[in-house]
């Protein structure tokens, strides 16, 4: 299957989980725990969540804006460029999802934009 | 007068740094638990040699804090938390038979989520998320029949740090906490590049303590009750103690100093930082939060990088309270107590034990505090060094994810006959501890 895809395709599958998890252990470890477990109490789990498995859109919505639901309080991470975005979330859904799916580049870069365009 | 804190405690604190969180003092005192023993699998914890700990009771709850009656009826405050427990209130347990196991259990106030529990004048007083309430007892039953009182209400409703943890004087004053609803002030909750307020809006009816007549029903934060102390981020663990006639805490010191600065700190430092800082309570103290947080490290009171610091500049002197101990960061101090009891040996007699619920801000290093820990006390500060009292909570010699813990200590309480009484967390777990020589 990877020989049938695209150099862009094969960098989003296979570079990108690696460098997912450095972002994903700098920037999302503390809070969500090696395991994607959460903290009991105070930090939901990843694991199997609606979120890292259902819309990408919404997952990517919720990581740059931040979450601020009746119990979750989650800060922006909007500073992250839209590779880096791509790169962690790939690595989330790969591991706390459902399985491998990469997430783009350009997806992230169009929902970011449709966001900027509301505000 | 106000000893600065001794200085063999910041030394040992140190020595400790990076070592896995697992003090010399720790291994080496005598008086602490012997590091080399096996933990019994059921029981879960592990006591100092001349003790023995009983599993008292397991409950279906999300634990907080424990408080015993005259008659030995141990009560035991249920909250709920993000995702874990749906009872809440007041659990009264009973060992009848003495045999070191609950054998009569029931619960009230099961509407109220709560936290802190206390005696005081025959009322006992639970300090839920917005109220602090008061039941009244007929006779010796152990559900008090008696209505339920407001003795204090409307605290701010927030989402983070909102028990309501409080301690009564020798003086019929009680002082409860209002925890900051935040981390550190920022205009942006643990944003990135956000910068901290100021003034901090967080501190106007939070982040300090109020004090109340403990005797006095349906008084008002506002209207009612005078800030006593602020700068105070949320102190867990508040006791008043009548042989030292000072009222201690210790609060939950800020997180995520890597996340947010890591031009400023590196995991380690992250993980050590800030202290875990016990105080005497002052009137009109200032303890610094969240301009600032206090260092063992370097041994002083630094400026908080929302604030303008990197970690190392230092603030003026005097501005604000300097602790009495430090603790390695993110231990989290749920509770403390002061022993006054008989049955355990006289040099526990006026000490502080100590709960650390445990850490979660310590990754990507593993995660420490998960223990109780006793520290004696020369007249009315803390001596030179603790000591482990109970640890094997978390089932694991290296935790990396808090959600993996067994139990979590969170509350610790002293039975009519000078035994103890352990509570965890969300297992639910309270254990009893007594004395019984070698």
């Amino acid at each position: 299957m990877m020989t049938s895809c695209t150099g862009t395709l094969i960098q989003e599958t296979t570079a990108a989980p690696f460098e997912g998890r450095v972002i994903y252990e700098r920037d999302c470890l503390a809070c969500h725990m090696s395991s994607g477990g959460g903290v009991p109490g105070m930090t939901p789990t990843l694991i199997g969540s609606p979120w890292v498995t259902g819309s990408e859109d919404a997952l990517i919505g919720f990581v740059l804006t931040g979450g601020f639901g009746p119990e979750v309080l989650m800060a922006r991470f909007d500073f992250l460029t839209d590779h880096e975005m791509a790169a962690v979330l790939t690595y989330v859904r790969g591991e706390f999802g459902d399985g491998p799916t990469a997430v783009t580049t350009d997806r992230v870069t169009r929902v970011r934009s449709r966001l900027n365009a509301s505000e | 007068m106000h000893r600065k804190v001794p200085a063999g405690l910041t030394l040992i604190f140190s020595g400790c740094l990076f070592a896995g969180g697992v003090s010399a003092v720790e291994v080496s005192h005598s008086h602490s638990v012997d590091s080399s023993s096996p933990i019994d699998r059921d029981l879960a914890i592990r006591v100092p040699a001349g003790f023995r700990a009983t599993v008292f009771a397991d409950i279906d709850g999300y634990g907080r804090h424990l408080t015993v009656r005259d008659d030995g009826t141990v009560y035991y405050a249920l909250t709920v938390r993000l995702g874990r427990g749906s009872n809440m209130g007041i659990v009264a347990m009973r060992d009848t038979d003495d045999d070191g196991v609950a054998d009569v259990i029931e619960r009230f106030a099961t509407d109220i989520p709560g936290t802190a529990l206390q005696f005081h004048d025959g009322y006992l007083y639970f300090g839920s998320k917005t109220e602090l309430y008061r039941f009244a007892f007929a006779g010796d039953e152990m559900v008090p029949s008696g209505a339920r009182e407001v003795v204090v209400g409307g605290f701010p409703e927030q989402r983070l740090h909102e028990a309501k943890t409080f301690a009564i004087d020798d003086d019929h004053n009680i002082y409860v906490n209002v925890g900051a609803p935040s981390n550190a002030c920022m205009e942006e909750f643990r944003t990135r590049g956000s910068p901290g307020q100021r003034p901090c809006p967080q501190t106007v009816v939070q982040g300090g303590v109020w004090r109340f007549d403990a005797d006095a029903t349906d008084q008002l934060q506002g209207t009612h009750g005078a800030r006593f102390a602020t700068g105070i981020r949320n102190a867990m663990a508040m006791r008043w103690s009548d042989e030292h006639q000072r009222l201690y805490f210790l609060t939950h010191g800020r997180d995520a100093l890597l996340n947010l600065y890591p031009e400023y700190f590196n995991a380690e430092e992250s993980a050590e930082l800030p202290s875990e800082e016990m105080h005497i309570l002052t009137e009109n103290g200032d303890y610094g939060w969240p301009f600032t947080y206090y260092d063992h490290l370097q041994g002083k009171r630094v400026l908080a990088p929302e604030y303008g610091g990197d970690g190392t500049e230092g603030v003026e002197d005097g501005m604000y309270q300097e602790p009495v101990a430090t603790f390695p960061g993110h231990w989290a101090p749920n509770d403390m107590m002061f022993y006054t009891g008989d049955q355990l040996p006289s040099r526990y007699r006026d000490g502080a034990f100590v709960v650390f619920h445990g850490s979660w801000n310590r990754a990507p290093l593993p995660q420490g505090g998960y223990k109780v820990v006793f520290v004696p006390f020369e007249a009315e500060l803390p001596g030179s060094d603790w000591e482990v009292f109970a640890d094997g909570f978390k089932g694991a010699d290296v935790l990396e994810d808090p959600g993996a813990a067994t139990h979590r200590p969170t509350s610790i309480a002293q039975g009519p006959a000078g035994d103890l009484y352990i509570s965890s967390s969300g297992s639910g777990r309270v254990w009893r501890v007594e004395y019984i020589g070698d």
